[in-house]
């Protein structure tokens, strides 16, 4: 890609007030156009087609429905010469990392970041280069520099049965063991896999391959 | 001593029924002490064995089968929560014999970074936790709990009627 041609950005965030955001700061970078506004991953991944931006800046919380990550993946499952996108975030949370970076996204950033580091991010994303917020970056190299403990075979297993949709209480029936300890092996496989909920533990156990 | 002195007193029967009275309250006392004193000695299923092989024993007695599971790293633990577990064991166990009629039952101990957690469950005919009796001869939930608590640990019950039952007794490292 040459230097002088404008790099086409695409923008999805559920909330019209950030959009003009967006919009009001790229008006203000040289070479960046921002070509369609999308509400919705849905919206996004239709513009993504239609469109064949560069870049696509992509929101993770988007309300109901389909969520930033999904569109992520999506997006990136149209082969080579699929847009690239650029995870734009409020939440600085390892399970969202991990999952954008799974689903091919090219960049993480966190919407603190100045106008300057948005428009090398954006020039990197369409270069093809990975784009990370120093504190995001920071973070993933403490995480590979002391690696979450492994889990346990209980842990596993617990986390197998969740993967399948079982509930607590029959996850305890199952195991032969009370709901109060299903809910302490959780904690602990939440702590290890750094998520909150069961489906962010089911999300990253699935990308992770920690499920054999 | 008291008794005697009662009976030398006989002629004077409400000299004699104040000893009566004072024997009968150091007795009631001695019994407490006495049954304190075996509460606290160790269960004989921990002479020479490890918690984990006292539990295996205390399960084999059972006329129901039970299944002994052990999860994590076994690791040395206090002789006070050896002891603790082991009793909490024998309680939870004499429970499900008594009252559930069940038709499996699983004792599984759980090695936590942290904590070690006694879990025994059933699958008999359960029982509302918020009526249970308080249980007179050492045996039953409050004194499940009361082990539990001295530990420094919790204790959980999980049951309703027709939904069998899961005690958890959870203390800390």
């Amino acid at each position: 890609m040459s230097a002088d041609r404008v790099i086409e950005v695409v923008l999805c965030d559920d909330h019209a007030m950030v959009r003009a955001g967006l919009r009001a700061l790229l008006a203000g970078a040289d070479g960046i156009e921002v070509v369609g506004e999308a509400a919705t991953g849905q919206q996004a991944i239709d513009m993504a087609a239609a469109l064949r931006p560069d870049v696509v800046l992509m929101d993770l919380q988007l309300g109901d429905g389909m969520d930033g990550v999904e569109a992520t993946r999506r997006i990136q499952s149209g082969g080579p010469g699929s847009p690239r996108v650029l995870v734009l975030t409020t939440y600085d949370t390892d399970a969202d990392l991990t999952r954008s970076i799974a689903a091919g996204a090219t960049g993480y950033l966190l919407k603190a970041e100045s106008a300057d580091e948005l428009y090398s991010a954006i020039r990197a994303a369409a270069a093809g280069r990975t784009a990370l917020s120093p504190p995001v970056a920071d973070r993933m190299m403490a995480q590979l520099r002391a690696p979450r403990p492994a889990l346990t075979e209980r842990e596993r297993e617990i986390l197998g049965q969740l993967a399948q949709g079982v509930g607590n209480r029959e996850i305890a029936r199952r195991l032969f063991i009370s709901e109060a300890t299903v809910k302490t092996h959780l904690g602990r496989i939440y702590e290890k896999l750094g998520v909150d909920t069961r489906s962010g533990a089911v999300a990253v156990a699935k990308e992770q391959r920690l499920l054999s | 001593m008291l008794l005697q002195a009662a009976d030398r007193a006989w002629a004077d029967p409400a000299l004699a029924r104040e000893h009566l009275h004072a024997a009968q309250r150091i007795g009631v006392r001695n019994l407490a002490e006495a049954r304190g004193l075996v509460q606290d000695l160790a269960p004989a299923d921990l002479d020479g064995n490890s918690v984990e092989e006292a539990l295996r024993n205390v399960a084999a007695r059972e006329p129901v089968p039970v299944r002994v599971r052990v999860d994590g790293t076994a690791r040395e633990l206090p002789g006070r929560a050896q002891s603790a577990l082991v009793r909490i064991a024998q309680g939870a166990l004499a429970n499900v014999r008594e009252h559930a009629d069940a038709s499996e039952v699983a004792l599984t101990l759980t090695y936590l970074d942290d904590e070690v957690v006694l879990d025994i469950t059933d699958d008999g005919q359960g029982f509302d936790p918020a009526t249970a009796p308080a249980g007179g001869r050492g045996h039953g939930l409050p004194a499940m709990r009361a082990r539990t608590a001295q530990l420094g640990g919790r204790l959980t019950v999980e049951s309703a009627p027709g939904q069998g039952t899961a005690i958890s007794a959870a203390v800390p490292l």
